[in-house]
């Protein structure tokens, strides 16, 4: 970690850093990168498990990693390293990318988003990734959320879901983990509707059931509800209980039912008016939702028309 | 009622392809070893493949269908590109594989593929890709059978993908295409050309069109002139019999090269639709300017190669090839000057080189541009050294570079080009599909945009064969260039006429 900490500083660090493997590997390495990616956490949060996502998106979205971790603390506090992140391709040829990792106070925050921009790269796409949606509502971080042209929060564990989407609609260009995860329940459903005849029963449809875990629906069961209920002008239920966020979806219409539940660990039963059929389902790890959103080009227009929907789901 | 499925995302969720069985008619054969087993057995890995598909490989030979599994087994291990070798799926993907051994002049196998095909109805929905990877002369038997045994049609859609050649001239493409259409409408023939498969040669596209810069240079007011080279290292490699009925001008230019000169020189198309798009490569193939009998001998070159060292290895020449009759009038090497009768291209030559044997492997496009109107720098600074080159590379190391010129350090105004590089395999971290997963997935999915149209076979065998005709019956001095050099000297002299000069890739 740097005594001084300024953006001339880590750039020269880095710039040293890659002189220095330069020399070290007689095959030379292949610098690459194709966005900045800047990653907002705690302190205290789990720093190898967030080690491994970016270690494991990065091969898949070469990009410069820039860490923001911050704990709480009244001080002026900054501290900074950088690193390169190297994977072999062949030919005794290695691939590496560069990570910064900037360790501040609260009340260094506010500094934070001026010495972040000086490190991003230039000309290529600045993403913000929020591992707690807090983030958006710190005043002193709103700076950052406009430098990047994406911003990626993780919803699933924030408590006040309600508050959380309304900050979600309200800032723009939010993309939501929450709305990732469900892909595979998405994909799923959008296929049981290529088959002719349940297309046909599609605009008679009246409910959509969610079985969810806890008390109150989670962003992920409001997502999917919402999206499953647009096309339609079925009534939504959700139903609580123990268990994981999202369990079992039934659509019903006269003389028509079609439940998706989940059997764990990796299968999905479809009932279609009583005949049962398995399918392989797999749920997204943590990199593997971030390498989803990062993948994506530009707006999610379908989240976008989403999201007002949830959240009059939520507003009940 | 909907017309269409509205939850469909074509942004995040990925285009379901339905369940089917394939066929593989040719299923001992190599491109069924090296290129469609390998390319399944990843789409399963990918669960790109519905768990309901089944795959049916036919031959003569009498094996079971575990022998035939071990067979594919150790082919798919040792084929498998850019790809870890799964025992779990590929226990998953052979309990899907079948072996069907029969003649395919015998009716008895068509009744026997019937049944089969019966059997897998109600969880495939009666989906079927016949898949004819036989040889060329088995492609309407196979066809007249399936045909006949009522097999092209059934309660699901029934496809038929075809491979290259389409044909060996432009009689016998027409003659094909009949022969096809008696049995399946048009739009289910997918006829293959696995370069317009492979990612690079898609991203042309993208380049051009997603693009606000390159475009309008994108014509003769800017470009000089375009070089095509597909040179092969290898030999024909065992296939020589083969390869001396048909020969590099048959076997990669009328195919291959003139689909990727149609995709450098195409119109955008309005949308991107399998229609629109080959609508656009059809009307450039019939743009290309017919060579006249006059034109033929400067604007065209035939080569084969004979004995040569490189390194520590000496190579035989093409006479001596196993399976080459010692006299083979064959062209290992074909180069010709091609120019396109329209607003965009007047006058631009699109010169094309492929050949085996030659001094590396590479498959590239070289857009040259003009040089800067006035060299203020002056000849002694080095301007001259180079326009601007654009190189898309399509294999090996798919990506593209620039070249442009620049000031080289120190006193004095010398300029030096350097080159800006873009490499596929390290901007984007992901696998690249092979050519083969993308088509077989598009064939299966009923997307024929990288797929060739009666219309555009039928347009490039109209450019080839004026010069295939004058290339039987002249008489070469065969061999005329060296195995590992670049190919025969009357090659750079076809350029050196207007002025230009292959480049060394």
């Amino acid at each position: 970690m740097s005594a001084i900490v300024t953006p001339e500083r880590i750039l020269k660090d880095l710039q040293q850093l890659w002189a220095d493997l330069g020399k070290a590997d007689e095959y030379g390495v292949l610098r690459a990168c194709s966005m900045t990616v800047v990653v907002a956490a705690d302190e205290e949060e789990d720093a190898a498990g967030l080690e491994e996502t970016l270690a494991r998106v990065m091969q898949r979205h070469p990009s410069r990693a820039i860490v923001l971790r911050v704990r709480d603390g009244g001080d002026v506090y900054f501290e900074s390293g950088v690193k390169a992140v190297c994977w072999p391709i062949g030919n005794r040829k290695q691939i590496c990318i560069e990570e910064i990792e900037i360790r501040c106070s609260d009340a260094s925050l506010p500094d934070a988003p001026r010495m972040v921009l000086a490190l991003t790269v230039p000309d290529l796409p600045v993403v913000l990734v929020c591992r707690s949606p807090r983030w958006l509502m710190v005043p002193s971080f709103a700076p950052m959320t406009a430098l990047a042209g994406r911003v990626i929060v993780d919803s699933r564990r924030a408590e006040n879901t309600l508050a959380i989407l309304r900050q979600i609609a309200r800032s723009g260009s939010v993309h939501d983990l929450a709305w990732t995860s469900i892909t595979p329940w998405r994909k799923h459903a959008a296929a049981a509707f290529d088959d002719a005849e349940n297309l046909r029963c599609l605009s008679t449809l009246n409910t959509v059931t969610i079985a969810h875990g806890g008390d109150k629906p989670g962003p992920a069961a409001l997502y999917l509800a919402a999206w499953l209920a647009a096309p339609t002008a079925a009534q939504v239920r959700f139903r609580g209980g123990a268990g994981c966020d999202l369990q079992s979806v039934m659509l019903e219409g006269p003389g028509f039912q079609l439940e998706f539940t989940l059997q764990p660990p990796s299968g999905l039963c479809v009932v279609r008016n009583g005949l049962a059929k398995k399918e392989a389902f797999v749920l997204s790890s943590d990199w593997e939702l971030l390498d989803e959103e990062l993948a994506m080009p530009g707006r999610d227009r379908v989240f976008a028309e989403v999201l007002p929907k949830a959240i009059a789901l939520a507003e009940g | 009622m909907p017309e269409t499925n509205p939850y469909l995302d074509a942004m995040r969720l990925e285009r379901g392809v339905p369940p089917c069985v394939i066929v593989i008619f040719g299923a001992n054969g190599d491109l069924t070893k090296r290129k469609l087993i390998p390319a399944l057995y990843r789409l399963a890995m990918e669960r790109r493949l519905p768990p309901e598909c089944v795959i049916y490989g036919n031959s003569r030979t009498p094996i079971t269908d575990e022998d035939y599994r071990g067979k594919m087994k150790a082919a798919t291990r040792q084929f498998l590109e850019q790809s870890d070798f799964d025992e779990e799926v590929w226990a998953d993907f052979e309990r899907r594989l079948y072996y069907l051994p029969g003649d395919l002049s015998d009716p008895e196998f068509y009744a026997t593929l019937g049944a089969r095909l019966k059997e897998s109805e109600t969880t495939t929905g009666g989906n079927v890709l016949f898949y004819l990877s036989t040889q060329p002369s088995h492609y309407v038997p196979v066809v007249q059978g399936l045909g006949a045994a009522g097999l092209a049609r059934g309660k699901g859609w029934r496809r038929v993908v075809v491979e290259k050649p389409f044909g060996h001239n432009l009689e016998s493409a027409g003659s094909l295409n009949r022969e096809l259409q008696k049995v399946f409408p048009e739009r289910e023939i997918y006829r293959i050309d696995h370069y317009l498969g492979k990612e690079t040669v898609q991203n042309v596209l993208a380049f051009r069109f997603a693009n606000g810069i390159f475009e309008p240079l994108w014509n003769r007011r800017y470009i000089n002139h375009v070089q095509i080279t597909a040179a092969e290292s290898i030999g024909v490699e065992g296939r020589g019999e083969y390869y001396q009925q048909s020969g590099a001008l048959r076997d990669m230019i009328q195919n291959h090269l003139l689909q990727v000169m149609a995709t450098i020189a195409m119109e955008p198309s309005a949308v991107f639709e399998p229609s629109s798009v080959r609508d656009e490569r059809a009307k450039l193939l019939r743009s290309i300017r017919v060579p006249k009998s006059g034109e033929i001998d400067v604007d065209t070159v035939a080569g084969q190669y004979g004995p040569g060292r490189v390194g520590t290895s000496d190579l035989a020449g093409f006479r001596h090839e196993p399976g080459v009759h010692p006299e083979a009038r064959t062209d290992t090497y074909a180069a010709a000057t091609f120019f396109v009768d329209n607003w965009r291209w007047a006058g631009v030559p699109f010169y094309i080189r492929t050949g085996k044997r030659l001094a590396k492997r590479i498959t590239d496009i070289a857009i040259h541009f003009n040089s800067a109107p006035l060299a203020i720098f002056g000849d002694g600074a080095g301007q001259v050294a180079g326009p601007n080159l654009l190189v898309i590379r399509i294999q090996p190391e798919e990506g593209i570079s620039l070249r442009f010129l620049s000031k080289n350090p120190g006193a004095g105004m010398r300029l030096r080009p350097v080159s800006m590089d873009f490499q596929y395999g390290s901007s984007f971290g992901v696998r690249t599909p092979t050519a083969y997963e993308t088509l077989l997935e598009d064939a299966m999915a009923g997307d024929a945009t990288l797929y060739t149209r009666q219309d555009m076979v039928e347009a490039s065998w109209q450019v080839v064969q004026p010069i295939a005709d004058h290339w039987d019956e002249a008489k070469y001095n065969f061999p005329n260039y060296d195995a590992g050099s670049w190919g025969p000297q009357a090659s750079d002299a076809m350029l050196a006429r207007r002025g230009h000069v292959w480049r060394v890739p």
